[in-house]
C-alpha cells in the first residue's frame, strides 16, 4: 500500500498543477507542499520492503520496494523538493507555467514508477512516459534550436526504445513472464548466445539513456536548451535512470555473475563496459573545457561523471560498487548546486555566455559560495563528498588490476579541475563589467536550496557513512559483500580513509594560518582599477580580463582532434526526417476531393482483403 | 641632543629596520638610459644579490623605485603611477645626474629637471652614468640610512600629497591614477604636513 | 603534548624548507661564479614582507585565498610520512595526499581570480595546463607502484617496504618510475624547465602579480612548506624515508639535483612542457606499469 500512496502523490500533483497553473501563489504552494509530502513518504519508507501487483488485460504488472529502489526514490524525491522550492521564485519569462509543472511532475511520477517497478513491462511503459515528458520539458520556445535539440533526443531515445522493445518481446515469448525473478532464473538456464543478445540489447538501450560514449551526442544540446531549473533536475537524475537500468541488468537480472562471458582477464563484458566508461570519463570532460556557454559546459560534465558511475558498476568489487553508487548521489547533489548557481546568474544578468560574464563575486556572494562548493565536489577535492566516492573508485580499480581504467579516471579528474576553474573564473572572478554593476543577489527562497545542498555536500564528505549505510544494504540485497565502513570513512586492512581527521586537521591548520596572517595585519581594499597594467592607466572603458580561449594550448590540440562524425550524422538524420515529414504532410492538403477518394479506396481495399481471407 | 626614550614601538621599529635593510627589492622598471648599468650590477661581476637586492616585476612586490637617468614627461606619469602602487615603506633612488638637476638634458622641453618636486627622493647617486661600484656604494648608503631610520621619503609623500599633486599636475595636466591617496594617508595615520606651497629643503 | 610535537614538526619543516630555498640561491650564485646572498636570506625576505606597512587587497576572497593556501599546505604536511610527527599517519594514503595538495592551489587560484588582472589569470591557466603534465605522470607512477604492492596505496606501507639496506630502495627496484617521478616533482615545484607559470618578464610573475606585502610573505612561507612536502613525497616513494638526519639529508640531495637541473635549462613553453611530460616521463611510467603487470 505504501507504494500506491507514494506513486499517487506526484500524479496528483501533476494534474492539480495543470488545473491551477495560472495563479502563481496557489501553484507554488501546491507544488512545494506535494513534493514535501512525497519526500516525507519516501523517508518514511526507509527499510520497508513491500510489493504490489495488479492485473491489466492479461499482463501482471508488479511493483516492489527494495533497497535499490529506495535509494533512487529518495534521490528523486529529495532533489524534486529542492528544485521545486528553487523554481518557486525563478523567472521563467513566461506567465502560464501549468504545462511545465504538469510535465515536470509527470516525469517525477514516471521516474518513481520506474524505480519501483519489479517487472520489465512496467519498466518499459514508464520509461516511455518519462522520455515523452522529458521532451516536453526540453522544448519550450519553438524554432530551429528547439527542433534540433528535441530531434536529437527523440531519435536516439526511439532507437533505444526499439532495441529495448525487441529484447522485451523475445524475453516474453521465451521466458513466459517479464518479472525480474522469472527473467533472471530463465537467463541462468538458457544458452550463452541468447544471454549475450539480451545483455547487449538492454545495455545498448541503457547506454543511450545514460549518455555514454559514443552515444552521448544528444545530451548537451537537449539539456542546455531547457530552462535552467529543469536542466539541473535532468542532469542530476534523468541520465541516472539509464544507470539504474544497467545496475538492474547486471545485478538483478544477471545476478551479478558475468563470468560466463569472459575469455581472459581483459576480454570480458565487465572490462568492455569499463573501457566504455573510461572513454566517457575522458573525452566529454575535455570537450567541456572548450565550451563557451556555462550550461553546455556543465551538461558535458553530466556525461563525463556518468562514466565514473559506470566504471564503479562495471568493476563490481564491493568498494567499486559502493563508489559508483555513492557517486550517483554525490554527483546529483553538487551538479544541482552548480546549476542553481547558474540559474541565479542567468536570472540576474541575463546571460550564460562565459565570454561576457565576469567579476560577479562582489555582487552575488551566495551564488559564488554555492558554485564553489559544487565545484570542489565535482573536481573530487577533499573535504567534500566527491572526493570520497572518487577515492573509492580509484582504489578499487587499482586493486582489481585495471590500472589503465584508473589512469583514465585520474585523467578525467584533471580535466574536470581545468574546466571547473574556467567556469568559476569566467563567471565570478575577473573584472566586473560596467553593465553588471546593478546585479543583486537572488531572493532568499532561491538561496535556501543552495544552503541545504552546501550543508549536504560537506556533511556527506565528513560522514560518508550517511550514504554508505543505504548503499551497503543495497549490496547485501544483491547478495554481495558490502563495503566495511566506519562513521567517518572507510576502514581497510592497511590505510584507512578518515574524513573526520582530515577535516579536523584542516580546521586547525586554517586557524593557524589565519593567526599567522591576521596578527598585526592592516589592509586596504582597493578598487579593481587600481591594478598592475605595466604603467597603463585603467578605467571603466578598458576591458582588462582574460576570458576568451582560457586554455589556448589545449584548445588548439583538442580542436585538431575533434571531428564530430557522430554529431553530424545524427544531425543529418534529423534533417532527413524533417524533409520526409514535410513531404508526407502534404497528404493532408485540405482538399475534400482527395479525402473522399482516399476513404473510398481504403474502404474498398479492406473489404476486398476481408472477403479474400 | 636629547636622545628619544626607547619605547616598545621604537625598539620594534629598530628590529624591523635591521631586517628590512637586508632584503630590498628593486622594481625592474628601466626608465632611462642609466638602466644600462643595471645588468652588470646584477650579474656575476658586481653581484648585488649578495646584499639581498633583487629585481622584481611589479610595483606591489618592490621596495625601491630606481629612477635611472632622465625622465621624460610621459615616463613621469607612469613612474608616479608605479610609485603610488608600491606598498610602504618604499624608497626612491635617483640614479644619475639627470635626476638631480637635469644633467645632460638641462635645457630640454620634454624632460623634468628636479625629480624631488614630483616624488620624494631618498638618495641621489651622481654620475653620467654611475658605474656599478658607485651604484653599490650608493645602495650601501641607502641601507645605512634605512638602518638608522632616516630614510622616510614615503611619509613625506603622504603628509604633503597635495603639494606633490600640484607640482605633478603643473607638468602633466589632470590625470587619475585610481589610487586613493587621501585614504591611504589616513590609513598610515600620517598627519598633514605644513608644506602647502613651500619647497622642502 | 601532541600540540607541542606538532608545533616542532611544523617549525622543522619550515626551517628545512627555508634552508633549501637559501641553499638553492647560493648554489645558483656559485654556479654563476659569484657569491650569493647569505644562506638565511629567505628568512629576511619573509620578515621584510611581513613588516610592510601597507597591504593592498582586492577583496575578501583574496584574504581567504592566502589563508586557504597556507592552511591547505600545512594540512598536507600532516599526512606525509615523516620522522617527526606520526600521529595522523594512520590515514596517510598517497592518493589522499596528492589530492590534498590540490586544495591550496585551488584556494590561491580563486584569490588570483578576484584580483581581476589578466596576468594572474593567464598564469593560473598555464599552471592548470601543466597540472595535466606533471600530476598525471605522478599519478601514473603511483598507480604502477601500488599495483606492484598489490593494490595497496597506504603510504606508510610503501615506505616500510623499502626498509633494510639501501638496495631495497624503490629507486633501484623501479628505476623507470623513479625517473618519471623525478621529473614530475620538478614540475610540481615549478623549478626551471617548468616555470612558465611565473614567467616574470612575460606575464609579470603570473599569479603573484598583485600580491605584495603580507600576501607575498604568505606565498613564500607556503613555498617553503611545499618544498618540504613535495620533495618528501619523492623521498618517501623512492628513497626509503628514514630518521630525522637521514630524511633531511635525502631531501637536501634531491633538491640539490633539482637546482642543478634548474640552472641548466631555460623555461619551456606550456605546450612544450606538457608534450615533454607526455612523451618521456609518461611513456616511462606506462612502460613500467606494463612491466609490473607482466610480472604478476
Amino acid at each position: 500500500m505504501g507504494i500506491i500512496k507514494i506513486l499517487l502523490v506526484p500524479l496528483a500533483a501533476a494534474f492539480l498543477l495543470l488545473i491551477t497553473g495560472r495563479t502563481r501563489i496557489l501553484r507554488e504552494v501546491l507544488a512545494v507542499g506535494l513534493s514535501g509530502l512525497f519526500l516525507g513518504l519516501s523517508l518514511f519508507l526507509y527499510g520497508h520492503e513491500t510489493s504490489f501487483s495488479l492485473k491489466l488485460f492479461s499482463f501482471q504488472l508488479s511493483f516492489s520496494l527494495n533497497p535499490l529502489s529506495w535509494f533512487f526514490l529518495f534521490m528523486v524525491s529529495f532533489f524534486t523538493f529542492l528544485t521545486v522550492i528553487y523554481s518557486a521564485r525563478f523567472d521563467y519569462q513566461k506567465n502560464n507555467l501549468s504545462w511545465f509543472h504538469f510535465a515536470f511532475f509527470m516525469k517525477v511520477f514516471s521516474m518513481a514508477a520506474i524505480v519501483l517497478a519489479s517487472d520489465l513491462l512496467v519498466f518499459f511503459i514508464f520509461w516511455e512516459i518519462m522520455s515523452l515528458f522529458t521532451y516536453f520539458l526540453m522544448v519550450q520556445k519553438g524554432g530551429e534550436k528547439d527542433f534540433s535539440a528535441g530531434a536529437k533526443y527523440l531519435i536516439l531515445s526511439l532507437f533505444a526504445s526499439v532495441v529495448f522493445l525487441v529484447v522485451l518481446v523475445s524475453l516474453y515469448f521465451k521466458a513466459g513472464s517479464l518479472n525480474y525473478l522469472d527473467v533472471s532464473t530463465y537467463l541462468l538456464r538458457t544458452n550463452l548466445s541468447y544471454t549475450v543478445f539480451v545483455f547487449c540489447g538492454l545495455v545498448l538501450a541503457f547506454l543511450v539513456k545514460s549518455a555514454s560514449f559514443p552515444l552521448h551526442y544528444w545530451l548537451p544540446d537537449s539539456y542546455s536548451n531547457a530552462p535552467t531549473t529543469f536542466t539541473a533536475f535532468l542532469s542530476a537524475l534523468s541520465s541516472r535512470m539509464g544507470l539504474y537500468g544497467i545496475i538492474l541488468l547486471i545485478y538483478i537480472l544477471f545476478s551479478g555473475d558475468l563470468s560466463s562471458f569472459r575469455l581472459s582477464h581483459f576480454v570480458n563484458l565487465r572490462y568492455i563496459l569499463g573501457v566504455i566508461a573510461a572513454f566517457t570519463m575522458v573525452i566529454p570532460t575535455f570537450t567541456a573545457l572548450m565550451q563557451d556557454d556555462a550550461k553546455r559546459l556543465m551538461t558535458w560534465h553530466s556525461i563525463g561523471q556518468g562514466g565514473y558511475m559506470l566504471l564503479g558498476i562495471a568493476v563490481g568489487t564491493p568498494m567499486a560498487l559502493a563508489g559508483g553508487l555513492f557517486h550517483i548521489i554525490n554527483y546529483a547533489s553538487y551538479i544541482l548546486l552548480i546549476f542553481l548557481g547558474i540559474g541565479a546568474v542567468e536570472m540576474r544578468s541575463g546571460t550564460t555566455n562565459l565570454n561576457k560574464l565576469g567579476g560577479l563575486i562582489k555582487k552575488m556572494p551566495v551564488s559564488f559560495l554555492a558554485v564553489l562548493f559544487g565545484i570542489i565536489g565535482l573536481a573530487g577535492i577533499p573535504p567534500m563528498n566527491g572526493f570520497v566516492s572518487k577515492w573509492l573508485l580509484y582504489k578499487s580499480t587499482i586493486a582489481a588490476g585495471f590500472p589503465f581504467l584508473a589512469l583514465a579516471a585520474f585523467l578525467g579528474t584533471i580535466g574536470t579541475i581545468l574546466s571547473v576553474y574556467k567556469f568559476i573564473h569566467n563567471i565570478f572572478l575577473g573584472q566586473l563589467d560596467g553593465s553588471y554593476q546593478k546585479v543583486k543577489e537572488v531572493p532568499f527562497l532561491m538561496q535556501l536550496p543552495m544552503y541545504v545542498l552546501m550543508v549536504m555536500v560537506w556533511a556527506l564528505g565528513i560522514f560518508p557513512s550517511l550514504a554508505l549505510e543505504p548503499i551497503s544494504r543495497i549490496q547485501m540485497f544483491f547478495g554481495r559483500e558490502p563495503l566495511s565502513f566506519s562513521t567517518s570513512g572507510v576502514a581497510l586492512s592497511a590505510g584507512h580513509l578518515n574524513m573526520l581527521t582530515i577535516n579536523f586537521v584542516m580546521g586547525a591548520m586554517l586557524v593557524l594560518a589565519a593567526a599567522v596572517f591576521l596578527i598585526g595585519h592592516r589592509r586596504i581594499i582597493v578598487s579593481q582599477y587600481n591594478n598592475y597594467a605595466a604603467g597603463h592607466f585603467l578605467d571603466e572603458k578598458t576591458k582588462y580580463n582574460y576570458n576568451y580561449h582560457f586554455y589556448p594550448t589545449l584548445q588548439r590540440f583538442i580542436d585538431s582532434c575533434n571531428k564530430e562524425f557522430i554529431n553530424r550524422g545524427v544531425d543529418s538524420i534529423a534533417r532527413g526526417a524533417r524533409q520526409v515529414s514535410w513531404f508526407l504532410r502534404r497528404i493532408y492538403g485540405g482538399n475534400l476531393n482527395y479525402y473522399a477518394w482516399g476513404i473510398t479506396a481504403a474502404f474498398l481495399i479492406i473489404m476486398g482483403s476481408l472477403w479474400f481471407y | 641632543m636629547i636622545k628619544k626614550p626607547l619605547t616598545q614601538q621604537r625598539a620594534w621599529q629598530i628590529v624591523l629596520n635591521r631586517l628590512r635593510k637586508k632584503s630590498l627589492w628593486i622594481l625592474h622598471y628601466c626608465t632611462g638610459c642609466g638602466a644600462i648599468e643595471l645588468p652588470p650590477t646584477k650579474t656575476s661581476r658586481w653581484d648585488m644579490e649578495r646584499f639581498g637586492l633583487i629585481p622584481m616585476a611589479t610595483p606591489r612586490q618592490a621596495d625601491i623605485l630606481l629612477v635611472t637617468g632622465y625622465l621624460a614627461k610621459k615616463s613621469l606619469k607612469r613612474v608616479i603611477l608605479s610609485y603610488e602602487q608600491m606598498q610602504s615603506p618604499k624608497w626612491v633612488v635617483g640614479l644619475g645626474s639627470c635626476t638631480i638637476d637635469g644633467g645632460m638634458y638641462w635645457d630640454s622641453y620634454s624632460t623634468i629637471k628636479k625629480l624631488d618636486e614630483y616624488i620624494p627622493v631618498d638618495l641621489y647617486i651622481a654620475g653620467c652614468m654611475p658605474q656599478p661600484e658607485a651604484i653599490i656604494a650608493g645602495f650601501g648608503e641607502l641601507i645605512d640610512r634605512i638602518e638608522k631610520g632616516v630614510a622616510c621619503g614615503w611619509k613625506d609623500y603622504y603628509r604633503n600629497w597635495r603639494w606633490y599633486k600640484i607640482n605633478q599636475q603643473k607638468v602633466l595636466g589632470e590625470f587619475d591614477t585610481k589610487v586613493d591617496i587621501a585614504r591611504e594617508a589616513e590609513f598610515y595615520r600620517l598627519k598633514n604636513g605644513s608644506k602647502e606651497y613651500q619647497r622642502k629643503n | 603534548m601532541v600540540l607541542l610535537r606538532a608545533g616542532i614538526y611544523i617549525l622543522a619543516a619550515f626551517f628545512t624548507g627555508l634552508f633549501l630555498m637559501g641553499l638553492g640561491r647560493k648554489i645558483t650564485a656559485r654556479l654563476q661564479r659569484r657569491y650569493g646572498p647569505p644562506l638565511w636570506q629567505p628568512l629576511y625576505d619573509i620578515a621584510k614582507l611581513f613588516s610592510k606597512r601597507t597591504n593592498i587587497s582586492h577583496g575578501l576572497m583574496m584574504d581567504f585565498s592566502v589563508i586557504i593556501l597556507l592552511g591547505g599546505t600545512l594540512l598536507s604536511l600532516f599526512f606525509l610520512p615523516n620522522p617527526y610527527f606520526k600521529d595522523f599517519l594512520a590515514s596517510a594514503d598517497i592518493i589522499v595526499l596528492l589530492y590534498l595538495l590540490l586544495l591550496p592551489s585551488l584556494g590561491m587560484a580563486l584569490g588570483v581570480g578576484e584580483v581581476a588582472n589578466p596576468n594572474g589569470s593567464i598564469g593560473i591557466s598555464r599552471a592548470l595546463i601543466m597540472l595535466l603534465g606533471y600530476d598525471f605522470t605522478l599519478l601514473a607512477v603511483v598507480v604502477g607502484l601500488s599495483l606492484a604492492y598489490g593494490g595497496n596505496t597506504y603510504f606508510v606501507d610503501i615506505v616500510s617496504q623499502q626498509g633494510g639496506s639501501f638496495i631495497h630502495w624503490n629507486l633501484f627496484r623501479f628505476p623507470l618510475f623513479a625517473l618519471a617521478a623525478f621529473f614530475a616533482t620538478l614540475g610540481m615545484l615549478k623549478l626551471e624547465p617548468f616555470e612558465v607559470m611565473v614567467a616574470p618578464h612575460e606575464i609579470a610573475t603570473g599569479p603573484m602579480v598583485e600580491f605584495g606585502g603580507r600576501y607575498l610573505g604568505m606565498l613564500f612561507l607556503q613555498y617553503s612548506f611545499a618544498l618540504f612536502i613535495e620533495i618528501g613525497i619523492f623521498v618517501n616513494l623512492f628513497l626509503g624515508g628514514g630518521g630525522i638526519i637521514l630524511f633531511t639529508l635525502k631531501v637536501i640531495s634531491v633538491f640539490v639535483v633539482g637546482v642543478l637541473v634548474n640552472n641548466i635549462f631555460a623555461c619551456f613553453r606550456t605546450e612544450q612542457a606538457v608534450k615533454f611530460f607526455w612523451k618521456y616521463p609518461l611513456v616511462l611510467s606506462l612502460a613500467g606499469i606494463i612491466m609490473v603487470m607482466a610480472g604478476k
